[in-house]
């Protein structure tokens, strides 16, 4: 029994890494439906941003809470101006083609970002140490062994969920977001200038994923150009989980995946990566529309 | 011979292939050479087998390399471990790898109807994920199989599939989706492409025909398998991976998706790109992702997006005009869009 | 009906065309005349080229690219030695030796096309890698095929040298590894309970801990735990880890690649597990301990086929060291060794050509920084495991032990 509230514990502290992840991808996934192949690296990236920051400023030096807080957003926004850039020249392009031909050009940036990082001196396919942005503790409760750090991670993924979905709900470009997920050209006409929504989502979205690349890395302290090559499918998936371009969805998906995976792991870890997948076909068999997302009613 | 003049090909094909072996016997075009060309026809193959499922049928499938898998795993075990073919005579081991090609094939039908049935009521991304999951299940799978290796991979494939084969499988295959595509089912899988509710008031049973492409795409991926495997001579699990699903994805749409050319075109393409690449060493794949975004940002539909060999147009009657100029029409807005669009209100 | 028929008529055509002469033809048909040939006529008198070209295939793209860059580096060190010397000495004669370097991307299907390009397009005499198991069985045919020899750095899984007699390798082999580990474990740590945590997707990581198991049961050990975790993309092992804890073992093996061990353990030791670490040869990696953190990996053991504290490493070394900066690591050292094998066969063999190299290659004699280096016969190097242990971030030379 202990072992199951244990299991079950870090399967809630993975799910929190795979939800943070998924919540800067539904945003972008859910506005302008596309499977955002690169949302990995922008991942990898402002992982790099935060390492190069911390490294070149605060060289050995333990930095307090606060300012790894500023530092993290530093990162954010420079990998969310990437975000905007790449949006600008390889998917803007492409908006009014189906998603799937923005999808080739994701897979593109992916290879290219990648392979470029690795090829960069002073990047290089070395791995690096991540700077400890906050001191992980471990503690006990009633046998059941709890980290800190991952504690933080699943509250910051609730905040952060709370505040996009105040965001998405309450403002006016929250507003503005919906009417473009909805019908783009009728958002149009009624003078929603679509460019300016989609780049603050990019925004958002890549800089969502430079908050999940710094919490990601402060938990697995490891960084790798390829570090974030197969994250963005699992966003993905935890996205459709959840049911597609819903915030609260994202979250329960990465959390359902996260456990899951631990789950399944520990009965049988020979088969565990087949058998995570199939309880998520499962999943998606029995609710065909995702977890919470509204069934959809098909018009002609 | 009006027919050979209606039917260029008839002639045209055969010279392509005395030439690749002219080629190849004087060495004009060296080992190296050969093996670009040969990989180039399977990835082909694979990319022509998507196209059925992506491009005609409307469906999306991003785990192609799981039956391809299937396909290459089953022949190479009855070539390599239930009958061990390299003490038989040529013709023995010719007819087994034939029939162990199309036995490969037919596992990875029944694989993609196994996976077909339950998954029609899915659509878009969530059978974009069913199939993706479907891939790596079989990637598990094949890892604890110690009867074909598991994890330590495959070894002692007998070098079977020679340029002669994998070239008239091409042709074969080509033939084949043109010939699908041309005919009722083709056609039927179009219109559910288009839209599915008005397919399915006009008549056209919606599960069949999407079951008979994925059956039929998984065949071929099944059987290009088989000649992967008995080309580069060793399987590993990982070498199907979500990776190499991407990779046809990347061909199929950057040559044109729902266009047997632009199929072909981009594989071949992109499966030379990255080897004419090698004289730049460590930048190669920088190149490569700088090109792949280029062609896909400059050729918005694809190098062959909605356009195709006149060899390969449709040929029966006044159809084949209104349907390329239909099908243009419908990818500016796209189906799939127009159809999510309408989901979401 | 006409179409269907004027098909099967084109079929006939080309089968009649390709069939029959298709069989024989596809490995190395131009080759073949040259290759008997050759080596009779000019036998007596060695003809000695001005330039010789060799091959390196490696990881240098894809999720193991720290190999690559390793590996070309120790390249570059050979060819900056072989440079200041002014070109290998073959027979008094200086020959200049150019690499050609090739990006397999851990994908056996690129390796295939690598290898054919080196073959084919530039001619090399000889190959040097790749540096996984997989893609040297799927290059390996090929360079069999052409009868170039071709020596893998760390493909240490026994099949690859089963391809043929063309394919060697300058590292241990996974059995012996997994034997030496388990040996060492049970008769000089006296550990009886051991935990093995492995990729059940790598054929390097799966290999090992097989052997690894095997070994040490026979010994009368215990495996208490084999956990799995599937692809190198896993990183978070607390599942596998819990199951480990609960079966408290004396010590766990972790036979994975390098990018997946500073996690492993780091995770290890945050769950308060207190067993000794023993690692493989990828463990050899001289940033290792500040990745990992020192008190971490203190303490730990691992196996490699080489150890730098030795005399006969310390030259190379330092000289690496004094040129990139790091300390090599044991796949630095093993492609430094592979080519210097190499040099020396084209030094010694009697034709500078695939047969003659190869053959020169099997007698290969020499003192290597592993120390001494001779093949067996199924061109594996007869090497002992070195185990070492990290003492103060820096990997210390622990015992040598012998293959039976």
């Amino acid at each position: 029994m202990a072992t199951f509230v244990q299991l079950l514990v870090y399967g809630l502290q993975l799910g929190s890494i795979y939800a943070l992840l998924a919540i800067g991808y539904t945003m972008v996934f859910g506005i302008i439906r596309m499977i955002n192949m690169a949302h990995g690296d922008f991942l990898m990236m402002g992982s790099y941003a935060v390492f190069f920051i911390v490294s070149l400023l605060f060289a050995d030096l333990m930095i307090g809470p606060a300012v790894a807080l500023l530092v993290i957003l530093i990162g954010s926004a420079i990998t969310g101006l990437i975000g905007v850039g790449v949006e600008r020249i390889a998917y803007k392009p492409l908006r009014s083609r189906p998603k799937i031909s923005s999808m080739i050009a994701a897979i593109g940036v992916s290879i290219f970002t990648q392979n470029f990082f690795r090829s960069l001196p002073f990047i290089g396919p070395n791995p690096r140490t991540f700077p400890k942005l906050m001191e992980d503790t471990l503690f006990f409760i009633g046998g059941i062994q709890l980290s800190m750090m991952r504690l933080v991670i699943i509250a910051l993924s609730i905040v952060i969920m709370a505040l996009l979905y105040l965001v998405v709900m309450k403002t006016k470009i929250g507003m503005q977001m919906r009417t473009v997920s909805c019908d783009k050209d009728a958002s149009s006409l009624m003078g929603v200038n679509i460019n300016r929504v989609i780049s603050v989502t990019f925004f958002i979205g890549a800089a969502l994923a430079a908050i999940s690349g710094a919490f990601y890395a402060s938990s697995y302290p490891i960084l790798l150009v390829t570090m974030g090559a197969t994250l963005g499918n699992k966003a993905f998936i935890a996205a459709v989980v959840g049911g597609i371009g819903d915030i609260r969805g994202a979250v329960l998906g990465g959390f359902i995946m996260g456990v899951v995976e631990i789950m399944i792991s520990a009965v049988y870890s020979e088969l565990a990566y087949g058998f995570s997948f199939v309880v998520l076909v499962i999943i998606l068999l029995l609710k065909p529309e995702g977890l919470l997302g509204k069934p959809m009613i098909e018009k002609v | 011979m009006k027919w050979i003049r209606r039917n260029p090909e008839v002639v045209f094909i055969p010279l392509l292939y005395v030439a690749l072996y002219i080629a190849q016997r004087t060495g004009f075009f060296n080992n190296y050479i050969m093996q670009i060309v040969m990989l180039a026809c399977i990835n082909i193959c694979m990319t022509l087998s998507l196209n059925l499922v992506n491009g005609i049928t409307g469906q999306s499938s991003i785990g192609h390399a799981g039956f391809m898998s299937v396909g290459a795993y089953t022949s190479a075990l009855i070539t390599t471990i239930m009958l061990d073919v390299s003490c038989m005579s040529p013709f023995m081991q010719l007819v087994i790898f034939l029939l162990a090609t199309v036995f490969g094939g037919v596992c990875a039908a029944i694989c993609g109807y196994l996976v077909g049935m339950p998954t029609l009521r899915l659509r878009g991304d969530y059978l974009a994920i069913v199939t993706l999951g479907f891939g790596e299940v079989i990637r598990s799978i094949i890892r604890i199989a110690d009867v074909v290796g598991g994890a330590r991979g495959l070894t002692g494939i007998p070098k079977l599939a020679s340029l002669f084969w994998i070239f008239a499988f091409v042709i074969l295959t080509i033939y084949a989706c043109r010939n699908f595509i041309d005919s009722s089912y083709g056609r039927a899988c179009m219109a559910i492409r288009d839209n599915e509710i008005a397919a399915d008031t006009m008549g056209i049973n919606i599960s069949r025909y999407k079951i008979i492409a994925f059956v039929l795409s998984a065949f071929i991926a099944g059987v290009s398998g088989s000649m992967y495997a008995h080309m580069i001579r060793y399987l590993h699990p990982d070498v199907f991976s979500y990776a190499k699903s991407t990779d046809f994805l990347v061909y199929l749409y950057a040559g044109g998706v729902g266009s047997i050319s632009g199929s072909v075109i981009g594989a071949t393409i992109l499966t030379v790109l990255p080897e004419m690449l090698r004289a730049i060493a460590n930048w190669r794949l920088v190149i490569y992702g700088i090109l792949l975004v280029l062609i896909i940002l400059f050729r918005q539909e694809g190098i062959f997006g909605g356009k195709e060999f006149a060899f390969l147009k449709m040929k029966t009657g006044g159809i084949q005009n209104i349907g390329f100029f239909k099908f243009r029409r419908k990818l500016k807005k796209s189906p799939e869009t127009s159809a999510q669009e309408e989901v979401i209100q | 009906m006409k179409r269907i028929l004027c098909l099967m008529l084109t079929l006939c055509f080309v089968l009649a065309v390709g069939c029959a002469p298709a069989q024989p033809s596809s490995p190395a048909a131009p080759a073949a005349p040259a290759a008997p040939g050759a080596p009779e006529a000019p036998a007596s008198s060695k003809v000695i080229p001005d330039e010789i070209k060799l091959g390196l295939m490696s990881t240098i793209s894809g999720g193991q690219a720290i190999d690559g860059k390793n590996m070309t580096d120790a390249i570059t060190l050979v060819s900056e030695e072989l440079e200041a010397l002014g070109g290998l000495d073959v027979d008094g004669k200086k020959v200049k030796i150019s690499w050609v370097i090739e990006d397999t991307e851990a994908k056996p299907e690129i390796a295939v096309n690598a290898v054919q390009k080196l073959i084919e397009q530039d001619k090399v005499l000889a190959i040097v890698g790749p540096n996984n198991s997989g893609e040297t069985i799927a290059s390996g045919e090929i360079s069999q095929a052409a009868k170039v020899p071709q020596i893998t750095n760390t493909g240490t899984n026994i099949k690859v040298t089963q391809v043929g007699d063309y394919i060697f390798r300058a590292c241990i082999i996974d059995p012996f590894q997994g034997i030496v580990v388990a040996k060492f474990a049970y008769d000089n740590l006296k550990i009886t309970k051991a935990a093995i945590l492995y990729d059940n997707a790598d054929t390097y990581s799966s290999g090992l801990s097989e052997s690894f198991k095997n070994a040490y049961e026979a010994l009368g050990g215990t495996i208490v735990a084999n956990e799995a975790y599937s692809g190198q993309d896993v990183k978070d092992f607390s599942a596998q880890l819990t199951i480990i804890k609960n079966a408290n073992p004396e010590a766990i093996f972790y036979p994975s690649h390098i990018e997946n061990i500073p996690l492993q353990l780091q995770q290890t030791r945050g769950m308060g597990i207190t067993a000794t670490l023993l690692g493989c040869d990828s463990w050899d990696y001289a940033a290792l301990p500040d990745l990992v953190g020192r008190d971490v990996l203190e303490g730990a053991y691992y196996v490699t086929g080489f150890s730098p504290d030795a005399d006969s490493a310390k030259d190379f070394v330092k000289k690496f060291n004094d040129r990139f900066g790091y300390r090599p690591s044991f796949c630095s050292a093993m492609a430094y060794e592979a080519a210097h094998i190499v040099l020396n066969a084209i030094q010694r063999a009697e034709t500078i050509d695939g047969p003659g190299v190869r053959d020169a290659m099997a007698a290969t004699d020499m003192d290597l920084p592993s120390g001494h280096v001779k093949f067996d016969e199924f061109r594996n190097p007869v090497k002992s495991g070195t185990v070492l242990q990290v003492r103060d971030g820096v990997a210390q030379y622990v015992t040598s032990i012998e293959p039976d």
